[in-house]
């Protein structure tokens, strides 16, 4: 059975009037995310690639269980993410742009703050913060306060926060976006470790150098729908290109028309 | 279990890490309290200290000469050593136009006109033929109204007497009779009557104190993370959502009773202060004669817990539903003033509240406090207004758990 399971999800947001003015509709409902389905498995970097709202992030959070699903379903680890949303949320470690670290505590101890949240022990949490900090280098600022960190320095913490419980399933959203090439070296170089630890890792981005080298199978996801799936091989043969970004608009222009 | 105590401690650290949350929060309350009750008492003490060295600048025409030499005689109680009355004999009614202005103006304390003839119309006495004496004064000047005061209550009262021992002889002939002259005629218990007092203001300041306290550290703690987008960190982890809720409303009450304690600490502080200004140990006399019993003790405990659990439960489920920490502080004014209301309505209650009443949120409470102070309440009046105002508490945190669960309300969606 895979680690994650994803069957016609979609999902539909309810906008309010507000809302309606500001994406300039008369349509009271938005489809974020228009019956999706993948699997992916142990030991791999699974990527969902595609533009600005295409829907990616709403996938994201729905496997995360902070959205529920208007229809279809997901299983995290054989945990339904509404039924058993507690067991899923112990299973993976996820982080997104929009989701923050308390700018009045220290990254230290936030990071003790959520290994308890998560019931880990406190010598478990010991080490696992030495580990963490040690490896993004988070040591030197762990006792300042989030607010007086850089963005990258932020990034940092909050990563190091997210995998506090050493999660079997990583889901980063977006995972190198407003960090310095070095600092993005060193989360993509993670990752990889994770991956060879046997960590089942899922990460969006709409960068194609980055899905190209880091990710095993790719999702290409469009105008909420799920496009094209497979390893780069495989989506380079299906569009019969010879980069991803080629591949990409290749996609694009064949299935964004009525969105144009 | 972990997950409440670790999100409470959480809350409490973010607070009193935060010298400059603790300053404004626990300490200048305290500061402000004293310091605003001291200037208060030093401002009254010269004001009325000052009306009393005072010496009024009195006008008086066709004053009987017997009471002018009284008025002229510079002694108090036979003491000299400092004048003790400015009065000045008005020859000409051409002066009182000026005199009267003068008042006007506070320059001249009291004028006194005594008919013509005074003495005469006394002294030969018809049926129906009262002489009037005339002051005039300017009751908005200190100096002018105690001035009056002085000379119509005093001064002129005891003429008066002397004047008519002289035409009836013995004054006790003509009283007829006294009331309570030795008699004291208060029977009341006195724990009950301060207890009275305390009673009709406590619920209202209870309210203030208690829910000002929680306000905007619910905001904060509620509205302020969603915002901020630290909630959602904490909703990805796999406590429950009653957990964290009831962690912050825990860390909530702490700092609304925190609050109100600090309040209630500096007013005590400064109610030698208050007393002093209301009167000689006035303040003082009313804590005094306040003895609670154990029992009451115990009562009014449950009935504030169960008052902070519940206001802290509605700032937080306002909190809940807000979008932004601005919308919250708008919602959270008329919540406040309807609450506020709700315990003033009590201070002017004089009928006694129907068992019934004990049921009505917020407003039960403060009949509960006031009634346990004046010991006028039963036991089960006690319980039902125990028990409904707990109920009511769990009812509002099921809701903000609900909240919590609704991606609607925590992300927008």
């Amino acid at each position: 059975m895979a680690m994650i399971e994803i069957n016609n999800l979609t999902k539909i947001y309810k906008l309010s009037k507000k809302q309606m003015q500001a994406a300039k509709t008369k349509k009271n409902m938005k489809t974020a995310v228009d019956n999706v389905s993948l699997s992916a498995e142990n030991g791999e970097i699974f990527g969902l690639l595609g533009p600005n709202g295409a829907g990616k992030t709403t996938t994201l959070r729905c496997i995360s269980t902070l959205l529920t699903p208007t229809s279809g379903d997901i299983s995290v680890a054989g945990y339904d993410t509404v039924k058993n949303a507690e067991m899923v949320r112990s299973k993976i470690g996820f982080l997104t742009n929009e989701i923050k670290l308390d700018p009045h505590f220290s990254p230290k101890y936030l990071f003790n703050f959520f290994g308890r949240l998560h019931g880990v022990d406190d010598d478990v949490i010991d080490s696992r913060r030495q580990e963490l900090f040690d490896y993004f280098g988070i040591r030197e600022f762990e006792d300042k306060k989030i607010e007086e960190l850089s963005t990258g320095m932020k990034q940092k913490a909050a990563i190091a926060v997210s995998l506090v419980h050493d999660p079997q399933i990583v889901i980063f959203d977006e995972p190198t976006s407003g960090l310095d090439i070095i600092t993005a070296r060193s989360v993509t170089d993670y990752l990889k470790k994770l991956k060879e630890q046997g960590k089942l890792v899922i990460i969006s981005t709409h960068i194609m150098s980055e899905a190209e080298k880091l990710c095993d199978r790719i999702a290409v996801i469009i105008g909420g729908q799920k496009v094209c799936e497979g390893t780069l091989k495989e989506i380079l043969q299906s569009t019969d290109t010879k980069d991803l970004e080629d591949a990409f608009f290749e996609l694009y222009k064949n299935n964004s028309k009525e969105d144009m | 279990m972990r997950g409440i105590t670790t999100i409470l401690q959480k809350e409490l650290k973010r607070v009193f890490q935060d010298k400059k949350l603790v300053m404004s929060l626990f300490v200048l309350p305290v500061v402000l309290i004293i310091a605003i009750y001291g200037i208060m008492f030093v401002m009254a003490k010269n004001a009325s200290d000052d009306v009393a060295a005072h010496i009024s600048k009195v006008y008086i025409q066709n004053a009987p000469e017997e009471l002018m030499d009284v008025l002229r005689d510079n002694s108090y109680n036979g003491d000299v050593t400092q004048n003790v009355r400015d009065v000045t004999e008005v020859t000409d009614d051409s002066e009182i136009d000026s005199i009267k202005e003068q008042i006007l103006t506070g320059d001249i304390d009291l004028l006194i006109i005594f008919p013509d003839n005074f003495k005469e119309s006394v002294e030969n006495y018809k049926e129906g033929d009262i002489p009037e004496i005339m002051t005039y004064y300017n009751p908005s000047e200190e100096y002018s109204a105690a001035a009056r005061e002085e000379y119509v209550d005093y001064i002129l009262e005891n003429y008066r007497e002397e004047l008519l021992e002289q035409r009836v002889g013995d004054l006790s002939y003509i009283t007829v009779f006294t009331v309570d002259s030795t008699n004291n005629a208060v029977i009341q218990d006195n724990d009950k009557a301060s207890g009275k007092i305390i009673g009709m203001m406590l619920p209202y300041f209870i309210t203030i104190m208690l829910f000002a306290g929680a306000m905007s550290m619910g905001v904060d703690m509620i509205t302020g993370e969603k915002e901020r987008g630290t909630m959602a960190t904490m909703l990805l982890t796999p406590i429950k959502r009653s957990d964290i809720v009831l962690g912050k409303i825990f860390a909530l009450m702490i700092f609304s009773l925190l609050s109100a304690a600090t309040y209630i600490i500096s007013m005590i502080a400064a109610m030698p202060l208050m007393g002093n200004s209301m009167g000689e140990g006035a303040g003082a006399d009313l804590l005094k004669n306040v003895s609670l019993t154990l029992g009451q003790f115990g009562e009014l405990a449950i009935i504030l817990f169960g008052t902070v659990f519940l206001y802290v439960a509605i700032i937080s489920l306002v909190s809940v539903i807000a979008k932004t920490s601005k919308e919250a502080q708008t919602y959270m004014s008329p919540v406040y003033i309807a609450v506020m209301f709700i315990g003033l309505i009590t201070m002017m209650q004089t009928k006694d509240a129907k068992t019934i009443e004990y049921a009505i949120p917020v407003y039960n409470i403060s009949v509960a406090l006031k009634n346990i102070f004046t010991r006028d309440i039963t036991t089960s009046q006690f319980v039902i207004s125990a028990v409904t105002t707990y109920a009511y508490s769990g009812i509002l945190v099921y809701f903000i758990t609900r909240a919590f669960n609704s991606e609607k309300t925590m992300f927008n969606a």
